[in-house]
């Protein structure tokens, strides 16, 4: 079996190195350091012996040991212009914001996760109607279409986050990838699933809204921008949404019901 | 005696359904219930049209492979995200990193949907329903420094470029388990994926070179500054 991971392993060293170019040199400077003193005891010992005599030779030395370390030291000096500045700091502050709640921010956390499993599920769905023993492309560009959609409502949610200053150092596990449900649909059952997402979505959109306005009586944690942005962009498209889909499922149920197998073939023909 | 007589007739009639060839139109005669195939297919346990499908060359051993490389897609797709939103936070503020980091997000989104599309086209499916070694790896890093994420970036275009080589590979050479040569798939992926990656791959080490050069002096928010204008440019 080929693993990738392995694979990326062995070829991946750029990111790597750059760390290394990038980090201060501390350890080597040590290093250098320790040599230089260890080279100076070294050289020490056999003055000890011959204190007395005060020979030039004792001179000699000290002066060679000073010159040394002078070198290893300017060593480093180069070592770290040629360093890469990597990382630019800035000391902007900010007072009384970013401003928003904890909880709306966990919430809000929450609902990235979810339409981001939403598009997976239609992910998924797409993929099985594009099967060829299934053969219903309308289905599945439909349904390829919502996967689209979601990921980008989520990808609007993670917008807005940067824009009222949060995800500044979370964003690491914003964002999982986890297997979703799979099974043999029909037309109608993956319609009908569809709608059934689309509600739980409406609903946890509707309880994050709850949870922004606060709980608070003079409102001073209620987070009006954010619910109007929710309530506008996000619930208008929710509910014309789950309209749209009701509406294909009366029409989908009504052409089964009297034409069964060829009230599907049409329809999706037709989507 | 009798029982003897009549499973020999069945093992005879299974090793006579074994011989038939397996078609599209042995199925659709013996779904039909045309001539002895209706009985046959009725001993071996086979109904249907199963063999009227979209399978041949090596779909069969590539197939998992192309899954992989759909999640592994799928995977980047959404670390490109984050490093994105990591640009697009007020700390960071490099509006052409986040440009970058976006479209390859929506690149890989696109090559998924591409590639699950492709996968199918050749008679073969993609589960989404377990979990994936590809897909829920470690959480990626994405709080990185400019020159950091150009590095990232590039290591991950080469992991694509790799993936994509390794399907090109099992198409083209059946290094496996059989010689079985795919050239359609081998085509798709020249095409579609191999020319493309090396563009981007091309790209970003022009990129991460061009910076890391720019940050060699000792004050180098400047040059970050305008590197990131040039993104955007881009």
């Amino acid at each position: 079996m080929y693993s990738h991971s392995a694979l990326c392993e062995r070829e991946r060293p750029t990111t790597k190195r750059l760390k290394v170019f990038c980090s201060t040199q501390a350890p080597t400077v040590c290093i250098h350091i320790a040599k230089a003193r260890k080279a100076e005891e070294l050289r020490k010992i056999p003055n000890i012996n011959n204190n007395n005599k005060r020979n030039p030779k004792n001179k000699m030395m000290k002066f060679c040991a000073s010159f040394c370390l002078l070198t290893v030291l300017a060593a480093i000096n180069m070592a770290q212009a040629d360093n890469l500045q990597c990382n630019i700091k800035s000391n902007a502050a900010f007072r009384g914001w970013p401003d928003m709640k904890e909880p709306c921010i966990r919430s809000m956390r929450e609902q990235i996760q979810k339409e981001i499993n939403a598009s997976m599920q239609y992910l998924a769905m797409a993929a099985y109607f594009s099967n060829d023993t299934v053969n219903r492309p309308g289905f599945a560009e439909h349904f390829f279409k919502a996967a689209k959609e979601e990921r980008e409502h989520g990808a609007k949610l993670i917008e807005y986050l940067s824009m009222r200053g949060e995800l500044t150092h979370t964003v690491k596990d914003l964002i999982k990838v986890s297997p979703v449900k799979v099974k043999n649909w029909t037309g109608l059952s993956a319609l009908e699933d569809a709608f059934k997402l689309e509600t739980e979505v409406t609903k946890s959109i509707r309880d994050l809204i709850k949870t922004c306005e606060g709980n608070s009586k003079k409102a001073d944690d209620n987070d009006y921008h954010l619910v109007d942005y929710l309530t506008g962009v996000y619930l208008e498209e929710q509910l014309t949404g789950q309209r749209e889909l009701a509406g294909k499922i009366t029409t989908l149920e009504k052409m089964m019901s009297s034409q069964g197998e060829l009230g599907e073939f049409l329809f999706d023909k037709n989507m | 005696m009798k029982y003897f007589i009549a499973f020999v007739l069945v093992a005879g009639l299974c090793a006579l359904a074994q011989a038939q060839e397996q078609s599209c139109q042995v199925d659709v005669q013996s779904a039909c219930g045309q001539s002895a195939n209706a009985l046959m297919a009725f001993f071996s346990g086979e109904s249907g049209v199963a063999n009227c499908n979209a399978r041949y060359a090596a779909i069969g051993h590539l197939e998992h492979k192309m899954q992989d490389y759909i999640h592994l897609q799928l995977k980047k797709s959404y670390e490109y995200l984050l490093m994105a939103t990591h640009f697009n936070s007020y700390q960071m503020n490099r509006p052409g990193f986040q440009k970058l980091y976006q479209g390859l997000s929506d690149r890989a989104f696109d090559d998924t949907i591409a590639l699950i599309k492709q996968v199918t086209r050749r008679g073969g499916s993609v589960d989404f329903s377990k979990p994936h070694q590809q897909g829920v790896a470690q959480p990626p890093e994405v709080h990185l420094n400019e020159l950091e994420s150009l590095a990232r970036a590039l290591d991950n275009e080469k992991e694509l470029t790799n993936g994509a080589i390794h399907v090109h590979t099992s198409a083209t050479h059946g290094t496996t388990d059989n010689r079985i040569h795919d050239p359609e798939m081998a085509h798709y992926l020249q095409e579609n994926f191999l020319s493309k990656q090396a563009a981007s791959v091309r790209t970003l080490s022009g990129y991460a070179n061009d910076l890391s050069k720019l940050v060699s002096v000792r004050e180098p928010a400047l040059s970050v500054y305008l590197f990131d204008e040039y993104l955007q440019k881009q």
